[in-house]
């Protein structure tokens, strides 16, 4: 039944973000803030998971062809493919959900319990849209750009791994990128990446924003943030990879 | 003028206000008094509209606020400034993006209006030389200064106290309590207090509402109050010596 409500509320709280914001331009700037904070700021964690993922998919495919048969370049096709498919748009925005979610969680949420947001209202602020929409649009807007990043960095640290270890000589890992390439896969990640990053910053401000109590509530919103994020994540992975590829 | 009539309001099966009728005269510091838990700062927010009451009507200057739509509060809400317990800053801004936010949200003031409206009401509240200065980084004391002067800022008609004077010491305490006296006077505001502090009310009192269990047992002037026999009244403001004391020198 709580689950019922829950839902219940999260779109009533969804509806009032788009409301006509009170000033247009302190909402582009927040966007902007946002997109730098959450842009920016994630680029260091991204680029080093993205560098080892690549590294290992490439270490472990070659681990796993034994047959003569099977070209070394398919090495270059697995990893390249299984970047831009799924540990890029999917596990990339896991690991954010857990960086962005908590923070937006707790920022919200401690404006929350230290009446910030009853100030904002008091004022005649839509503080539901004053806060979440600068999110929700920077996220949606920005992690794509993260997410293509994080594609070139593991494809990198891939093809570095493989040729390092000897694992994939290049010649063999170029051939295997530039084999039987589907653009499609690409705006696929992408669109997979847009439904993510709504759900990573709704899901977290919803969590803060109905926070109650004191500092112990406002790290459970944040835990509940990251995992109901994470949750619904692997479930839209899996409903989008239905509609979109199959 | 700001009313509430038979204001009730329930958190589940726990009434926490019942049947409060009460009104707030303009010019005037008006104070909300009772124990802790009493019920005050559910009335207070019942008044600004961050609790919807679940009987009763809330009424400024003649318009009942409860009846309006969010949307239609908005003109009400932006002559309201608040002062909240805690101060409520933003703890993302600085004291100067604190107190120009009100401004920057809703009047059509140039930055450079905007820059000395804000100066103004710092200097007001006699804060110099802290708009650089994040919240963390200021005291308790300032903390509340700077909340009046984000909360005086749009130039309110209500401004609306919840214990200023919390986790303040006496001097500090006697300081918020004079300037929200002065700026009472000054920019002829509603102004309303909640408060459990009995200094306050000596100073600054000139309307008193006495709430006790959720209920209203006392209203009228602090001269009425010190006269009053209400046994609930009695227990509260007079249980220390001091008050004792100043109610002995009061009747003689």
């Amino acid at each position: 039944m709580r689950y019922i409500f829950s839902i219940g509320q999260y779109w009533i709280f969804m509806a009032r973000l788009v409301q006509k914001p009170e000033r247009f331009r302190i909402y582009m700037r927040q966007i902007f803030l946002e997109m730098d904070a959450m842009g920016f700021g994630s680029l260091g964690i991204v680029a080093v998971n993205s560098a080892f993922m690549g590294a290992v998919i490439t270490i472990q495919s070659a681990y796993n062809i034994v047959n003569p048969l099977v070209p070394l370049s398919a090495i270059g096709i697995v990893a390249r493919d299984s970047i831009i498919l799924e540990f890029s748009p999917t596990v990339i925005m896991m690991v954010l959900a857990g960086k962005i979610g908590s923070s937006i969680a707790s920022e919200i949420g401690t404006m929350r319990v230290t009446e910030q947001i009853d100030a904002l209202e008091i004022m005649g602020i839509n503080s539901s849209s004053f806060l979440v929409l600068p999110k929700v649009v920077a996220a949606v807007l920005i992690l794509p750009f993260i997410v293509l990043i994080s594609m070139f960095v593991g494809i990198l640290g891939g093809w570095l791994a493989g040729d390092m270890t000897g694992a994939c000589p290049s010649a063999d890992y170029l051939k295997g990128l530039q084999d039987s390439f589907v653009t499609f896969n690409v705006t696929f990640a992408l669109i997979k990446t847009v439904v993510f990053a709504f759900i990573i910053t709704s899901v977290a401000s919803y969590q803060g924003y109905f926070t109650r109590g004191g500092a112990l509530e406002v790290g459970k919103a944040s835990t509940r943030a990251v995992v109901f994020s994470n949750i619904l994540i692997l479930l839209f992975d899996y409903i989008c990879t239905q509609l979109l590829l199959v | 003028m700001i009313e509430g009539r038979s204001i009730t309001k329930r958190f589940g099966s726990n009434t926490v206000l019942e049947d409060i009728t009460c009104s707030f005269e303009p010019g005037k510091v008006n104070l909300i008094i009772g124990a802790s838990g009493s019920g005050k700062t559910v009335l207070m927010k019942c008044l600004v509209g961050l609790f919807e009451p679940d009987e009763g009507e809330v009424i400024y200057d003649g318009q009942s606020f409860t009846a309006l739509s969010h949307k239609e509060r908005k003109p009400i809400q932006q002559e309201i400034g608040m002062l909240f317990q805690g101060g409520a800053l933003f703890d993302s801004m600085t004291v100067k993006q604190n107190v120009m936010f009100p401004l920057s949200m809703f009047s059509k003031m140039s930055y450079k209006e905007r820059v000395d409206r804000v100066e103004f009401c710092l200097n007001r509240v006699n804060l110099v030389n802290v708009g650089h200065l994040y919240p963390a980084e200021i005291s308790g004391g300032m903390k509340k200064r700077v909340a009046i002067a984000r909360a005086i800022a749009n130039q309110p008609k209500y401004l609306f106290c919840d214990e200023p004077n919390s986790g303040l010491d006496p001097k500090t305490s006697l300081v918020i309590d004079r300037l929200i006296e002065e700026i009472t006077e000054e920019f002829k505001m509603t102004t309303i207090v909640n408060t459990h502090d009995m200094n306050t009310v000596v100073e600054t009192g000139e309307k008193i509402i006495f709430i006790y269990k959720g209920k209203k047992w006392f209203e009228g002037s602090a001269a009425e109050l010190i006269k009053s026999d209400i046994k609930e009244l009695e227990e509260f403001v007079f249980a220390s010596k001091m008050m004792r004391a100043f109610r002995q020198q009061a009747q003689s």
